[in-house]
This record gives C-alpha cells, sequence and structure tokens, in this order.
C-alpha cells in the first residue's frame, strides 16, 4: 500500500473517531465540543510521555486516554446542569483555552510543539482497531437502555427526567467518553503527523468534524463512516491552490446542510430501511399484510 | 360573519377536529361546549391559521381564512383571548393593553382608555407589572386587551379555568354586557352550565366531532346534556 | 497612575465594543431564541469593506464610515433567513453551528483574499480625529473615549426602544411568550426581520467604533470578539441587556488591566477562565434570564 494511501486511512480513521465523539453527546442533545481539545491532550500526553519520558506506547496511551477523559469530565460536571448553549459555547471556550495555555507551555515545546516522533509500523491497523472496538460498543450502546435514555432527553430532558432517567450522570457520562474517544484519536493523530502543535486543535477541526457529523447524518453513527473519507478525501483531490477555498466550502457546505438536508446522507430512514432489508425477520410477512389490509380498509372509506 | 364547514384539523397524525361545520352570525353569543381535548381549542386555533395541517374551510366577513398567517387574520378583526390568558406577566398593566393596540393605526392610547372605563379595575393598575394580578383580574386584562383592537369578533377559550366562583360571576357578568353592547362572542367553554345561560346558540364537541347543537335554551333542556354536565346542578336542587 | 487611568479608559472603549455586540446578539436572542455566532463576524467583515472602500479612493474616512454602516447592515439582513429557518425548527444548537460555519467563511475570505491576510491598519483620518486627549503618561485617543460614549448611548437607546415602542414591546412579549404573542397578532416573521435591521444598524456602528478606536482589524481579532461577546451573553444571562452590558465593560477593562501587569498571551486565557467558571457555576446567567 502506498504511503499517501496509508497516511489517507489512518487520517479517515482519526476523523471517524473523532465524528463519533461529537456524535455520542450529541445524541443526548448536547453540542460538546470538548473532543477537539482532549485530541490535543492525548496527543500531547503520548507525545510527551514517548519522546522526553521514554515510554512504551501503550503506557503512553493509557495515560493519555486517562487524562482525556478528566479534561472531559471536569467540566462535564458543570456542564451537566446548564442548558445546551452553554455547553456548546463553553466547550468552545475551552479549546480555545487550552490552545492558549498550550502555547504559553514551554516544555511542551509552545508554538512550535513537539516534533520528530518515532515512526510506529502497526499504526494503521492499530488505527482501525479502535475504530472497530469503538465502533462495535457504540453499536451496542445505541439499542441499550442507556442509548434509549439518551434519545429520551434528547427529545424532552425534563420529561425524561421524571420518567427516572438520571439527566445529569447520562451527560456526564456521554460528555466524558466522549473525551476519552477524543484523546485516543488524539493520539494516533500524533503518531500519524509525528508532530504535535496547538494551532491544529482549533476552529478547522472543529468545523471538520461538525461537517463530518452534520453531513454524514447527525442521527446515526454510520454516518461518520461515510463522511470522513468523503470530506477528508474530497479536498485532497483538489489542486494545491483551491486548498484555501475548503474552509470557505465547508462552511457553507455546513450551513446548507443543516438548513436544507437536516438529516445528512445516512438518515435514520435510511437506516431502518437497511437494516430491515438485512434482518429479514420471519414476521415481516405479517407486517406486510397487516398494511396491506389497513390500506384496503382505508380506501373502502372506513374509519381507521 | 364566521363560517366553518368541513373542518378537520390534524397534529401530525392525530385527527384532533373532525368535519366540523358551525357559524357565529353577528353579535350573537355562540358557546362550544366539550370536555378537554375534545376539540374546542383545536377549532379556535386553526382559525387563527395556527396548525399546519388544516381541511376544509373557514370564512371571515367572506374572506377564506385557511392559509392566511396569524398576524393578518387577527388583523382582520378577530381577538382571541388563550386559554391561560397568555397575560405577559413581566411588562405592566398597560404595556399588554398597548400589545392589544399592535395593529391600531392611531387611536391607541383613546382606544386603551375607554377599555379601561369598562373595565375600572385594570385602570387603577396600570402601572402594575401583571404578574402580580389576581387570576381574575388577569382573565380581565386578557379580554381588555383583545378588546383594544376593536376586534369584529372576539374569541375566548376556557376563560374560567382556575378562577374563583366570585371571580368567575364577574367575568360572565362582563361577557354577557359585553354581549348586550352588540360585540359578537364565541365562547369556548367546559362550564356548561354558565355558558349556556350566557349564550345565544351552542356547540357541542367530544373526541373532535359537534355531536350537539342548537339554541341555548333546546340545549339547555337537551337530556342528554342535563345528564353529562348538569347532573351535579340538578342533584343539588336546581333546574 | 496616570498609566492606569489610560488603561482604564482604553479598556471601557475595548468594553464598549463588547457591549455593542453583545446587546445586538441579546437583542436577536429577546426576539427569536436564537444566539447569532456570527454577528461579531458581520462586524469584521464590514470594516473590512470600509478599508477596501478606503483604500480605493485614496483614505477618505466619510466613504469609510459609509460603506462599514451598509455593509454591516446588508450582510446581518442578508444571514436573517438562515435563523429564520433554525428559530422556526427550535434548534438552537444547529443555529451555534450555522453561525461558526458562516463565521469560518468570513474569516476564510478576511484572511485569504484581503490584503493577504495581513491585519488591516485604517488611516489616521479615521484613528486620530478629533482633539487630542494626552496628559503626560495618559495617553488616549478621542475615538477611544468616542467609543465609550456611542456604547453607553445605543444600548440606553436600544433600552428606551425596548420599553417605550410599539415595535419594542412587541419584541419582549415575543420573549417572554413567544405562542401568545402570535395569538395576540404580532407578526412574528416581520419581527423578527426589523429585529435584524436594528442588530445591523448596531453592527454598523460597531464597525466603525472598531476601525476607529481600536484602529485595526483582522480575523483573529474576530474570532476573539465572537467568543468574548457570546461569553458575555451567556454568563450575563441571555437577553439580559443592562447586565450583558455591565458584564462587558468589565472584561474589557479586566483585559485591559491585566494586559499591562501580565503577559500577553495569558490574560486572555484567565479572562476566559474566570468567565467559565461562571457559566458553569451559575449556568442560568450570573444576573438572571430573559425578560
Amino acid at each position: 500500500m502506498s504511503p499517501a494511501i496509508t497516511l489517507f486511512l489512518e487520517l479517515v480513521a482519526v476523523y471517524i473517531l473523532m465524528t463519533w465523539a461529537l456524535y455520542l453527546p450529541f445524541k443526548a442533545g448536547q453540542l460538546f465540543n470538548g473532543p477537539v481539545y482532549t485530541m490535543a491532550v492525548g496527543g500531547y500526553t503520548a507525545a510527551y510521555c514517548v519522546q522526553s519520558l521514554g515510554w512504551p506506547l501503550p503506557a503512553a496511551l493509557a495515560l493519555a486516554v486517562v487524562l482525556a477523559a478528566f479534561f472531559g469530565f471536569i467540566p462535564a460536571l458543570g456542564f451537566a446542569r446548564t442548558r445546551g448553549i452553554a455547553t456548546a459555547m463553553g466547550s468552545i471556550a475551552l479549546i480555545f483555552i487550552v490552545q492558549s495555555v498550550l502555547m504559553n507551555l514551554d516544555f511542551l515545546g509552545g508554538p512550535a510543539g513537539i516534533k520528530r516522533l518515532p515512526r510506529l509500523s502497526y499504526l494503521l491497523p492499530m488505527a482501525y482497531g479502535f475504530v472497530v472496538v469503538i465502533g462495535v460498543l457504540l453499536s451496542r450502546l445505541e439499542r441499550s437502555r442507556m442509548g434509549r435514555a439518551m434519545e429520551a432527553i434528547a427529545a424532552d430532558a425534563d420529561f425524561a427526567g421524571t420518567m427516572g432517567v438520571s439527566v445529569s450522570w447520562v451527560n456526564v457520562a456521554a460528555l466524558t467518553v466522549a473525551s476519552a474517544i477524543g484523546g485516543i484519536a488524539g493520539v494516533i493523530y500524533t503518531f500519524v503527523i509525528r508532530s504535535i502543535q496547538p494551532t491544529t486543535f482549533g476552529f478547522t477541526l472543529l468545523l471538520y468534524v461538525w461537517a463530518m457529523l452534520f453531513v454524514g447524518g447527525r442521527y446515526t453513527m454510520w454516518g461518520a463512516v461515510v463522511a470522513a473519507p468523503l470530506l477528508w478525501g474530497l479536498p485532497q483531490l483538489l489542486p494545491g491552490q483551491a486548498t484555501s477555498y475548503t474552509r470557505i466550502i465547508l462552511g457553507c457546505l455546513l450551513a446548507i446542510v443543516i438548513v436544507a438536508a437536516p438529516n445528512g446522507i445516512i438518515s435514520r430512514d435510511l437506516v431502518n430501511r437497511v437494516s430491515s432489508v438485512l434482518s429479514r425477520a420471519p414476521h415481516d410477512g405479517d407486517q406486510t399484510r397487516a398494511r396491506a389490509t389497513l390500506t384496503q380498509r382505508e380506501e373502502e372509506g372506513e374509519d381507521v | 360573519m364566521l363560517e366553518v364547514a368541513g373542518l378537520s384539523v390534524y397534529y401530525g397524525a392525530v385527527r384532533a377536529v373532525e368535519d366540523v361545520d358551525l357559524y357565529v352570525a353577528e353579535s350573537e353569543l355562540v358557546a362550544l361546549l366539550g370536555a378537554n381535548g375534545a376539540g374546542k381549542s383545536s377549532v379556535i386555533a386553526a382559525i387563527l391559521g395556527i396548525p399546519t395541517v388544516i381541511r376544509g374551510s373557514v370564512r371571515f366577513e367572506g374572506i377564506e381564512l385557511i392559509g392566511m398567517a396569524t398576524d393578518r387574520i387577527v388583523a382582520r378583526g378577530i381577538a382571541v383571548v388563550p386559554e391561560g390568558r397568555g397575560v405577559m406577566a413581566r411588562m405592566t398593566v398597560l404595556e399588554n393593553l398597548q400589545l392589544g393596540a399592535y395593529h391600531l393605526k392611531r387611536g391607541g392610547a383613546a382606544r386603551i382608555a375607554e377599555v379601561c372605563e369598562r373595565f375600572p379595575i385594570l385602570g387603577q393598575r396600570l402601572r402594575q407589572q401583571a404578574g402580580t394580578l389576581s387570576g381574575g383580574e388577569r382573565q380581565l386584562l386578557a379580554i381588555a386587551r383583545g378588546l383594544v383592537g376593536r376586534p369584529r369578533l372576539l374569541i375566548l377559550d376556557e376563560p374560567t379555568l382556575g378562577l374563583s366562583p366570585i371571580a368567575i360571576r364577574d367575568l360572565f357578568e362582563a361577557i354577557c354586557d359585553l354581549h348586550r353592547g352588540g360585540q359578537t362572542i364565541l365562547l369556548a367553554e367546559q362550564n356548561a352550565y354558565q355558558a349556556l345561560q350566557a349564550a345565544d346558540r351552542a356547540y357541542v364537541f367530544d373526541v373532535g366531532r359537534v355531536t350537539l347543537q342548537g339554541s341555548a335554551r333546546e340545549l339547555m333542556q337537551d337530556e342528554r346534556i342535563q345528564h353529562a354536565y348538569l347532573g351535579e346542578y340538578l342533584a343539588e336542587g336546581g333546574e | 497612575m496616570e498609566v492606569f487611568l489610560a488603561q482604564l479608559v482604553a479598556g471601557l472603549s475595548i468594553g464598549g465594543i463588547y457591549a455593542l455586540v453583545a446587546a445586538g446578539m441579546n437583542l436577536l436572542l429577546l426576539v427569536r431564541n436564537i444566539m447569532n455566532y456570527s454577528f461579531a463576524y458581520v462586524v469584521l467583515m464590514a470594516t473590512y469593506f470600509g478599508w477596501m472602500a478606503m483604500e480605493a479612493t485614496d483614505g477618505d474616512p466619510a466613504l469609510g464610515v459609509i460603506t462599514m454602516f451598509a455593509s454591516a447592515l446588508l450582510l446581518t439582513v442578508v444571514t436573517e433567513p438562515l435563523f429564520r429557518v433554525m428559530a422556526s425548527r427550535n434548534a438552537p444548537l444547529e443555529a451555534v453551528v450555522v453561525g461558526v460555519g458562516m463565521g469560518m467563511v468570513l474569516t476564510e475570505v478576511m484572511s485569504q483574499f484581503i490584503h493577504q491576510g495581513r491585519p488591516l491598519v485604517f488611516p489616521s483620518a479615521l484613528t486620530s480625529w478629533g482633539p487630542g486627549m494626552s496628559h503626560g503618561l495618559f495617553v488616549v485617543s478621542f475615538p477611544q473615549v468616542v467609543a465609550i460614549v456611542v456604547g453607553v448611548l445605543t444600548v440606553v437607546g436600544l433600552l428606551t426602544f425596548l420599553y417605550r415602542s410599539k415595535q419594542g414591546r412587541a419584541f419582549r412579549a415575543m420573549a417572554q411568550d413567544l405562542g401568545t404573542a402570535r395569538i395576540i397578532g404580532i407578526p412574528l416573521t416581520r419581527a423578527g426581520v426589523y429585529s435584524f435591521i436594528l442588530a445591523g444598524l448596531m453592527a454598523g456602528i460597531a464597525a466603525i467604533l472598531v476601525s476607529s478606536a481600536l484602529s485595526t482589524s483582522s480575523a483573529p481579532l474576530a474570532d476573539l470578539l465572537a467568543l468574548k461577546a457570546t461569553v458575555v451573553v451567556l454568563v450575563a444571562g441571555g437577553g439580559n441587556l443592562v447586565g450583558g452590558f455591565l458584564l462587558a465593560l468589565a472584561v474589557g477593562v479586566a483585559e485591559s488591566l491585566t494586559q499591562a501587569y501580565m503577559p500577553g498571551r495569558w490574560s486572555v486565557a484567565l479572562v476566559f477562565g474566570i468567565l467559565m467558571v461562571a457559566i458553569i457555576a451559575r449556568p442560568n446567567g450570573v444576573f438572571g434570564s430573559r425578560s
């Protein structure tokens, strides 16, 4: 496999993870932008541990994830009680704060960051290993009680509360897990690029991930799988000068999709239809017969 | 003045009102009776153009209202006193009345003064925050706000909800007073007895349809009405 | 002492600009219940248009001012339909995403296509007009003082409008109870458009103040302005005009003073950090919420 394709695939994995990291809290109705800065936390932790402390990657990765989760958990405690807007804006402000802090921490390289990290030959399988594991966990979450609780909160938080759902704790959990996933993505990203600097973890990254989430399909986890290669890949194919238009196109695309096609490419409808085709459950026949009877009665003018 | 024909209202897949015909002639007081959820409020919402799916026809002074924006419908001379009163609690009584004058090109202040003469209790409390008024006073304020715009048709949606018996009595006094003065009124009420006493005609709603209609006197003597709504009253030895 | 006073005035003048932007966002929040994150970017974009006009006419300040005003108004009104859709869907989070997205588009235009992305510097005709205000170490510019005065006057004007005019009352009614406002006949769409027009006017004023009192403009400045104004609005309580105004002034002063006595790169993070804590500690705003 050519290095260019390997690089592309590795970065796609990173973006899939990041999009999932944003998807998870959004499922519970929160727009939490924390993964962008926890990606920085995870990446920097791993880079520093491997390069300056000489740790082996697994240990660095473990610490990176813990720290990333921690830096998501603490704000999450505060955000859990706020309205969605405060979480959205607060997490954006945190992105900015973390960037500023990283620029000023000299032991982490300041604005220049950390460079010349070692090459890891197993990065691609590791990246997709994570994608598969997290993907499986995510899809099981969707069907679990927790998943339904999150959807209930997204639909109407107060009502969900009265139904016995602990809204605060679900929110905190979602935000923390999302932050952890962001941290993992950060570690992978750092070793793909083999360097890390603060400027990466700002609005451009946020815009990319938002675009992947909303264009891909905000209501399902599969949207990320489709949108990440698409939105990451297409700009690569454009001639060099056009890359400055990428942000403009992304911004416009995001606005257009949200306004005109809110369900994104992979809509819930599509997922349901595909999964019903795939499962071909035995009682499907009954359903079709029942529907036919209903239609017939409607046509005969009966009160349905 | 108001002609509703074949009206059906859907909220999503739920049919709240089905094939309703009714009319209100000038200077009449027509009552819509029925339990909560029977469809009265949905009919009123449909007149104002609020629900997204409305079928049938609503004609006001010859003009079809379906499809018209709510603010234009109000500008044509329909004032609604919504369920729950809809008084702006953090604005003063005066400001609430001024909201009623939104569509008046001029003469708003004069009109407000006129309305305050009719409801002196409001005139005394112009500078007070509307949230500090009692339930009955707030209901009067909501009605007064509706009247400021000189509406051809005044619609009241469940005005007695949450009011004390005395407040209800004062309320119906005010309503009857308006009626005697020639104001056309459409009144949706769960309180059937009082409503029938005040009204010229009435329609009874159940599960989205009109099940009974006729003059108020006829309906008051109808056995089904007595059974359903006046049972308590009769049991107490009334007529 | 004189340095301190100068810093104070500088801080108040920046605070005045924050207050204007926050007031515009608060107005839109009151009427449509939606955060318009792109508002600050519109303000800065307007300064860019004004700058281009002045470059083309060899520094004519009058033309610059008019262009800024007109372009701010136009840009704000043009974005209104987008936010109308968001409001009707009751989707405040998506409105933030749309706002940020549009902000990025404007940022990109500013930093790629105009003046090769370098910060703009405005001609002295705009930035140092009026009587000299310096006295020893107390160095301030007249435009800075004007910024404070104009900021205060605009917010006072807005409050007067909200409490003494028919349309203002309609706005407040919409903020309190949108459903009833509709039923009593307030034209919601038209009122929304009016609010954007009003906000556009305020954006125009803000743009003029930015160019004359700050005498520079750049894409990063837009990012900062948007972020700070939004945080101010949230912490003071969405729709809280007076609280937002005071908080904006406080933020301006705090920034200015900490910059003088602390390395520049930390001061912004510090102010943000404090505001963040405030959001988290009092989620519905330090001063209470919409009214």
